[in-house]
């Protein structure tokens, strides 16, 4: 920011400098006097229509959508493919033409010798090998490498390589630690129940993803653990980075580090075991805390064209992934995800780890996202080093805010000026049931939350130049002023429907934050008469 | 979309440049012409001017676009009567000193 404006700045000094000269010898010359005037005079309302595209711009760019950017609309394509096209395809078609077998790919093939071959966990073992020759083989095997000798010979040599690459591997497993770990993570999504040692009986394609504990965080947390010793990092800076980086590689927008106040575990209840009361694990040191966003058009459009699950599905990626890599390292570790899978409450866990503070209406509330800002979190014992929290003023904020308050449907989101106490840390009350109550009304195929508060939030802003520069000087401003004067500005500037529009007719009118975007509307794309 | 090729991004700034440029040429034969008296703040005041000019129609139209039907024209007019109250009092400046 500070490099830009110092650019600009010589940028335009250089200019006047450069052109003071010039300047100073086209005046003379009364003709070029006037086409320097006519110029001048017509860039300066260019430049006004110039900078009102750039802001035009600014406003539509998907980039500014934080954690959906360009490719994930299908807007950073450049080629244009319509020069290029052409009646029929660029391979050619013969008369031998026929439909495609499975055992004329390689996938086929390798499934069904994988299958004969190497059979994880199967007490009669292989069910062939190569000393049988071709003719033991099953059909279509059979058939098609009696056809193709030259490729049953080279299946046989990789078969070899193999073993071969098996045996060899722990030469390479320290210098490519991370890598396999990484791949294993990505991998963990369909190979989850594969694993070796598992037998068939225990693949249960209901699992979920990450899978429930079921059995006590001893025992689960540390499954999957293959190493005798966890790889030990140079320094706990170290520890953060990585882990940092690669719960970003896995899908989080925001990612932070804290140590693992006890207070924020539910008592009563602990996944694996039931509804007890029990001490927390003390494996449980350090919680990874990763937020995402849903997608902005959706979430604006809250609250009947909004949903919760883009970004729990997001979230649930992530902590599995996290959870398989960090048990690659050799470490135990837990996700806790949404919807309802979780130990621990995790607004509070971010507050710690530094990634914003809790709103009013209890949900985080941080810099980059606002609170369009759903979470999931990993509790492990990686000695790592812990951010801090931060302060940039939502509190006071929140004091005066009120927004999400006005908006709620039910009433459930505190108005008062100061927060209460609850559970001994001061806070905003909640009324859960009420929430719930939104949620069970509004016009939707089942409950699936609500999020109103979340949209209408005035931190809720894509990352475009006019809410980063507010959010930049408000942050900044302890005074408040900024803050006050962007709150009334707020609040006459932009149009909120009334709290109980949101919900359906005859009481209100399935009103939404904003219109939604095209691609949420059924009339758009399908031939339906249009009743609403 | 054209706004996500990697060349309009640095032809429009460059372009912008040329304009800025153009208007850095011209205003002092304008101020010479209208009789003014230009001195380096009075400059300043008026390049502060025209970025407040440029700011209320970047973010009125920055509102625009992001589906703010209400808020970009109230932003655009508000900030409007910011512009020509300072405007007039810039020209009152730029004369009377």
């Amino acid at each position: 920011m500070n490099k830009v404006f110092c650019l600009t700045v010589c940028f335009i000094l250089f200019t006047i400098f450069l052109l003071g000269p010039v300047d100073a010898a086209l005046a003379a010359d009364s003709v070029t006097r006037s086409l320097l005037k006519s110029g001048a005079l017509l860039a300066a309302v260019l430049g006004i229509v110039g900078i009102s595209l750039a802001g035009y711009m600014a406003g539509k760019n998907y980039d500014s959508y934080t954690g959906w950017e360009r490719y994930t609309h299908g807007a950073g394509q450049f080629f244009n493919r319509k020069p290029f096209q052409r009646e029929s395809p660029t391979y050619e078609k013969t008369e031998q033409h026929a439909r495609l077998r499975y055992i004329d790919s390689l996938e086929g093939r390798l499934r069904s010798m994988m299958t004969l071959m190497m059979s994880p966990g199967d007490s009669d073992g292989a069910k062939w090998s190569s000393t049988a020759g071709i003719e033991a083989l099953p059909q279509p095997l059979k058939g098609f490498y009696l056809e193709n000798k030259d490729a049953y010979t080279h299946m046989l040599k990789a078969f070899e390589l193999l073993r071969k690459q098996q045996e060899d591997w722990p030469k390479w497993a320290t210098q490519f630690a991370i890598a396999d770990a990484w791949s294993k993570a990505m991998a963990s999504l369909f190979e989850l129940n594969i694993s070796k040692g598992m037998s068939k009986e225990r693949i249960d394609t209901k699992a979920g993803y990450p899978p429930e504990p079921q059995d006590k965080p001893e025992g689960w947390d540390f499954r999957g653990i293959h190493r005798k010793k966890p790889l030990p990092f140079k320094s706990t800076q170290h520890a953060s980075r990585l882990i940092k980086k690669i719960t970003h590689t896995f899908g989080a927008t925001l990612v932070g580090i804290t140590k693992l106040n006890p207070d924020w575990c539910y008592q009563g209840r602990l996944r694996g075991v039931g509804e007890v009361d029990y001490e927390v694990p003390k494996h449980w040191e350090y919680a990874i805390v990763f937020a995402t966003p849903h997608e902005w058009d959706m979430m604006f459009s809250n609250a009947v064209y909004g949903t919760s699950y883009d970004a729990y599905s997001r979230e649930r990626i992530i902590g599995a992934r996290l959870e398989a890599f960090i048990h690659e390292l050799g470490y135990p570790a837990r996700a806790h995800v949404p919807p309802g899978s979780y130990d621990l409450v995790t607004p509070p866990i971010a507050v710690d780890a530094g990634l914003g503070e809790q709103g009013r209406m209890g949900l985080l509330i941080t810099p980059e996202l606002g609170a369009n800002t759903r979470l999931g979190c990993v509790t492990t014992n990686i000695p790592m080093e812990v951010d801090r929290p931060i302060d940039f003023g939502v509190k006071e904020f929140c004091k005066k805010c009120k927004i999400c308050a006005e908006r709620c449907v039910t009433g459930a989101i505190s108005h008062k000026d100061e927060p209460g106490i609850e559970f001994g840390y001061k806070r905003w009350k909640i009324q859960s049931e009420l929430c719930f109550q939104v949620w069970a009304s509004l016009a939707t195929g089942r409950p699936r939350g609500c999020r109103i508060c979340l949209s209408v939030c005035p931190y809720t802003r894509k990352n475009n130049w006019l809410h980063t520069l507010s959010k930049y000087i408000h942050t900044r401003d302890r005074t408040g002023t900024t803050s006050s004067m962007l709150l009334w500005m707020q609040k006459r500037f932009f149009d909120y429907p009334g709290a109980r529009d949101f919900l359906p007719p005859p009481e209100g009118k399935n009103a939404t934050y904003h219109k939604p975007p095209d691609w949420l509307m059924t009339e758009e794309w399908f031939d339906v008469e249009k009743t609403w | 979309m054209i706004i996500y090729s990697p060349l309009f991004k640095p032809v429009f700034w460059i372009i912008m440049g040329l304009i800025y440029a153009m208007i850095i040429a011209g205003a002092p034969m304008w101020a010479e012409d209208l009789g003014l008296h230009m001195s380096w703040w009075k400059w300043i005041l008026c390049g502060l001017w025209y970025m407040l000019l440029s700011f209320t129609f970047a973010g009125g139209f920055t509102l625009l676009a992001e589906r703010e039907p209400g808020a970009w024209y109230k932003f655009l007019g508000f900030h409007l009567i910011i512009v020509i109250v300072s405007g007039v009092v810039l020209c009152f400046l730029l004369t009377a000193l």
